[in-house]
């Protein structure tokens, strides 16, 4: 296992590096400048150009070298986890994002638990009931799930039971001004958005596993399991969901960066101020450092989260054993 | 079909004769639904000069936010241009934007995927490195990203999804391939002295059309919902050029949300009807191409 996860870890290294060159140079080629946008004006749109100050900013940020000696300069401190300032802030990159992150976390990590909660029933009825009005129901609704825009779902929820039923508030994380409201008013600002990606998700989560759950019913070891006598409700929960479970665990590693940058529009609709909102900030602003900075944390969380998953596969299924 | 007698062994347990694939669509309730309406929206993009009832680039200043009225039937937009023209004209774009794009992954994937497939070894494990670092990114950040430095082009919008939406047709092509090259009809063109382009294009990627057929489908679906979410979020398609997903934009403003739902409500229905019946289309096609398929969605 320790050398598995080793080689893992040392396999992320060239992806990683790959990651980190095509964002850098990419971003070199966006058209406007943090410069432009700290004299006032949007980034990128023609307009008076700041005459005094401006060389000397060039300089201090260090646009003024040759583009290989940014790229080399941005690398070592990279390789350090240092992904050096915001070029508009002056804060350090990484700590803005451990700043911004978890409270993303706390939006889509809620609702994908959530997710999964509600997932987990209705798949495994819509298997014991295939073709019950349920198993219909869920198989629409996941259709619609992955049809209908998030932004499109969001703006109705808001328009919905914000706007016009004032259940929720618009938008945010807590009332104006307030810095740690209690518990209960911290779960009124969340549970729109949450409901909206996790309704998403749930659909999606429970097909898959309805699938799971059909194809290890008709394995030998649940009639076996059956024919000893248990009960419906051991052999379901203790021999068929556990093993159903294994592809599940599967789909979600692998949806973690569409979850995740689904926060982009999530938290843009419901002015949650988590990494979404720093990443479109930081791309309107220009603030190129903190673009690239945020490309990378994503990637390092995916990975991460990738080999999570598998090891917790072994977890889970001990057959499945790593060398 | 140049190798009907390759087909012959398939034929027997499932009938890939087109006449047996469309009776089999046919049965497929929704599918055929989905068919015709993306048929009906086809015409209203091809057509959409015609139906229009006014110039969806006319700005009227003065009548800013206009309710419906006969002339205008959804009203008018922030800058006074007619909501209902946009909404047709803007069918033009996601449809072009779904398609294209989908183009672009299918020829990338199908390429490397047969590169990977066919020669394996060292060209299969840089490619395979290849797709794991494209998907440990975060799609919508990444092409926001790269559409923001090419510039908010129609065309580099419908690139920029494309090309960063191969790896899923790149990974079905490859496992085909190398499944495919265990059967005796590769092991008899190679034997002939059939060249790798050759066996690829005449052998092996005849029988792994179903599923990339399927594939390209899904990818279609993927792909308007991509833009809509760039366009939605201002990196995607720019007005004045109308697509659904940038009238969506002015929804963000609370104001407009609260007081102009048809101006942003109908749009959003239109992409996920859309999406709807491509993701329709696409399950129809691979209960009809591949009725022994057991990935499907629909299990019956």
């Amino acid at each position: 296992m320790q050398v598995y996860i080793a080689k893992r870890l040392l396999s992320m290294l060239p992806v990683l590096l790959l990651v980190a060159t095509f964002v850098f140079f990419i971003v070199q080629l966006m058209p406007g400048s943090v410069i432009e946008y700290m004299f006032g004006g949007v980034a990128g749109e023609e307009g008076g150009l700041p005459p005094i100050g401006a060389e000397h900013i060039r300089e201090e940020l260090g646009l003024d070298l040759p583009m290989h000696v940014q790229y080399w300069n941005w690398l070592r401190r990279a390789a350090r986890l240092d992904f050096g300032d915001s070029m508009l802030t002056r804060e350090p990159v990484i700590q803005r994002i451990i700043d911004r992150f978890p409270r993303t976390l706390l939006l889509m990590g809620t609702a994908l638990v959530l997710s999964i909660i509600v997932a987990i029933p209705i798949g495994v009825i819509s298997a014991l009931k295939q073709y019950s009005v349920l198993d219909h129901v869920v198989t629409g609704t996941s259709f619609l799930a992955i049809s209908i825009p998030s932004f499109f779902v969001g703006l109705g929820a808001v328009y919905i039971f914000s706007s016009l039923l004032r259940w929720t508030p618009v938008g945010g994380m807590a009332p104006v001004g307030t810095t740690s409201p209690p518990l209960l008013v911290r779960m009124h600002y969340m549970i729109l958005p949450v409901l909206v990606v996790s309704l998403r998700q749930a659909a999606s989560f429970a097909r898959y596993l309805r699938s799971g759950m059909l194809e290890v019913i008709s394995k030998q070891y649940v009639s076996t399991a059956r024919s000893k006598g248990l009960s419906e409700y051991v052999v379901v929960l203790k021999h068929a969901l556990p093993n159903a479970l294994i592809p599940l665990i599967t789909i979600i590693g692998i949806r973690l960066p569409v979850i995740f940058g689904g926060s982009v529009v999530i938290e843009r609709i419901f002015s949650w101020p988590g990494i979404g909102s720093l990443t479109l900030n930081a791309l309107q602003q220009r603030d190129l450092t903190m673009v690239v900075g945020i490309n990378m944390f994503f990637a390092l969380f995916v990975l991460f989260a990738n080999l999570l998953a598998d090891i917790s596969y072994a977890l889970v299924d001990p057959r499945i054993r790593y060398g | 079909m140049t190798n009907e007698s390759n087909n012959q062994e398939q034929l027997q347990e499932s009938d890939v004769t087109s006449s047996a694939v469309w009776k089999r669509f046919r049965k497929h309730k929704v599918a055929t639904a989905g068919i015709v309406i993306l048929v009906t929206l086809i015409l209203v993009a091809v057509f959409a000069p015609f139906i229009a009832p006014n110039d969806p680039y006319e700005v009227r200043t003065g009548r800013r936010l206009e309710a419906p009225s006969s002339e205008f039937p959804l009203g008018l937009d922030r800058i006074g241009r007619c909501t209902f023209s946009r909404l047709i004209y803007a069918s033009r774009i996601s449809l072009s934007v779904g398609v294209i794009s989908a183009g672009v992954s299918l020829i990338i994937g199908v390429v490397l995927g047969s590169i990977a497939g066919y020669y394996g070894g060292i060209a299969d494990h840089l490619l395979g490195r290849l797709a794991d670092g494209m998907l440990s990114l975060p799609a919508i950040v990444i092409i926001m990203t790269i559409v923001l430095a090419l510039g908010t082009h129609i065309l580099n919008v419908m690139v920029v999804i494309g090309v960063l939406g191969w790896v899923g047709i790149f990974r079905l092509v490859r496992g085909q391939m190398l499944s495919l090259r265990e059967q005796e009809f590769y092991l008899s063109a190679v034997s002939l002295g059939a060249s790798p382009f050759k066996v690829v294009k005449d052998h092996l990627l005849p029988n792994a059309i179903s599923a990339v057929i399927v594939a390209v489908t899904l990818r279609t679906a993927a792909a308007i919902l991509t833009e809509s979410t760039l366009s939605f979020l201002g990196f995607g398609i720019q007005p004045p050029l109308a697509s659904w997903g940038n009238m969506l934009n002015a929804a963000q403003n609370q104001s407009i949300l609260v007081n102009n739902p048809y101006m942003w409500a109908p749009p959003g229905f239109a992409i996920a009807l859309t999406v709807l019946c491509v993701n329709f289309l696409g399950d129809g096609l691979r209960d009809a191409l591949d009725p022994t398929s057991q990935l499907g969605i629909k299990q019956d």
